[in-house]
């Protein structure tokens, strides 16, 4: 019976977080406009109490794939995961993972590295939105969240010999065709967490994310974690992200005034 | 089984009203707060901190005896904040507000003798509410 409420609330909160979270849709959109508060910070009411809880879904902006002047995708904008953002599967674990990961369970996350304002790593991201800006060179990610850290994702050379060990690790780019842009990541050092259960890597994390961009609205990001310390067999999975129009990544400095380090006691 | 059924309705409730934020924290909610100690404080608001990874603000409550208790409120960061149109001026010192949230697990205040709680949703003097949103959204 509990379970079937607490399913009923989290399939209601699930529901309403999304229709709420993801940025406006147009008729919203062209409400505000004609209200009071367009905004710096993308359409928003005035106090908050607009402009949502209507019932209607997010919407992506619709167009076709942008394109830059060499023919390749045009990734920039401002990208929001909203409440998919820990989408990650459950890669299986070995021995050595699982009893850690255990452990960071019975512990209630009390020592995740982000609730002490460290650095979330690669490919955890926070509910916050990104920004990516590119050239034909370089591909960098502005995490608004993830302590307001970057990835540079460099697209002209390949790994150093010997990255690391890193809490970002080290980053490199190809391009598969003009719309696919494999990213290559090595070089990790062991302190971050896969996600906020406390999903555990090791140095020997590799992770290969394939960014396409179908339509103006969505950025897809297929990934692939290997780590033979921690996962007995590779683990995939698929992250789809929505174009946020008209508005930016904000400030987020976290170890500004962070008093939940000293009361995370956990059970 | 009524008891749970109204619950769930106030859990459903406070989950809409929840939903309005684009949530969470950086920290793990149920490692910090207990979800089996929702409190609702009736008081005034001392001051509010705009500061990272949560914005703070103060609540002074008191009881029947007159005898004052200040509450310091976690609510959501900034940024999130500033998403959905609240700012630093969204209370003001010496207003009149009623709080939902959560008290702290280790019943330790913070450094200025504050009790230590998380927020939910904050309803003003006219009825309507800022700072919707808590981490406790975000808990499995």
């Amino acid at each position: 019976m509990k379970s079937r409420y607490v399913g009923s609330v989290l399939a209601v909160l699930a529901a309403a977080a999304l229709t709420a979270l993801i940025p406006v849709d147009s008729s919203a959109q062209s409400e505000q406009s004609k209200g009071q508060n367009q905004g710096k910070f993308g359409p928003v009411g005035p106090e908050g109490q607009k402009g949502k809880g209507k019932g209607k879904g997010p919407a992506a902006p619709i167009g076709p794939t942008p394109r830059m002047p060499d023919g390749k995708v045009d990734f920039q904008g401002v990208w929001t995961p909203g409440l998919t953002f820990a989408t990650m599967g459950q890669p299986s674990l070995t021995p050595w993972a699982d009893a850690l990961y255990k452990e960071r369970r019975a512990n209630l996350s009390k020592d995740d590295p982000e609730g002490h304002c460290l650095p979330a790593g690669v490919p955890r991201i926070s509910p916050f939105p990104y920004k990516i800006v590119q050239t034909p060179t370089l591909f960098v990610i502005l995490d608004e969240g993830n302590i307001h850290s970057y990835r540079q994702v460099a697209l002209d050379r390949g790994h150093p010999a010997d990255p690391g060990p890193l809490w970002m690790g080290d980053s490199v780019g190809h391009w598969e065709g003009n719309d696919t842009l494999v990213v290559d990541t090595v070089g990790f050092n062991d302190k971050t967490w896969l996600n906020g259960q406390g999903l555990p890597h090791s140095e020997e994390l590799h992770v290969v994310e394939r960014y396409s961009r179908p339509d103006l609205g969505h950025l897809q990001i297929d990934i692939t974690l290997e780590d033979a310390k921690a996962f007995t067999k590779p683990h995939s999975f698929q992250r789809i992200h929505t174009l946020m129009p008209n508005t930016d990544v904000l400030e987020y400095v976290c170890n500004e005034f962070n008093v939940d380090a000293e009361h995370l006691v956990g059970k | 089984m009524k008891s749970r059924v109204g619950a769930a309705v106030a859990a459903t409730f406070a989950l809409l009203l929840g939903a309005a934020a684009p949530v969470l924290a950086h920290h793990s909610f149920a490692a910090e707060y207990d979800s089996s100690k929702p409190i609702t404080i009736k008081g005034t608001i001392q001051k509010l901190e705009w500061v990272n990874p949560h914005a703070y603000f103060w609540v002074e409550s008191k009881d029947e005896a007159g005898k004052a208790t200040v509450f310091a409120f976690e609510t959501l960061s900034p940024n999130a904040l500033a998403r959905q149109g609240w700012n630093r001026k969204s209370l003001t010192p010496g207003e009149a507000v009623v709080v939902e949230g959560y008290l702290a697990k280790d019943g330790k205040p913070l450094a200025d003798g504050s009790i230590h709680a998380n927020s939910k949703s904050v309803t003003r003097a006219d009825g309507r509410k800022v700072f919707v949103g808590s981490s406790a959204d975000n808990e499995k």
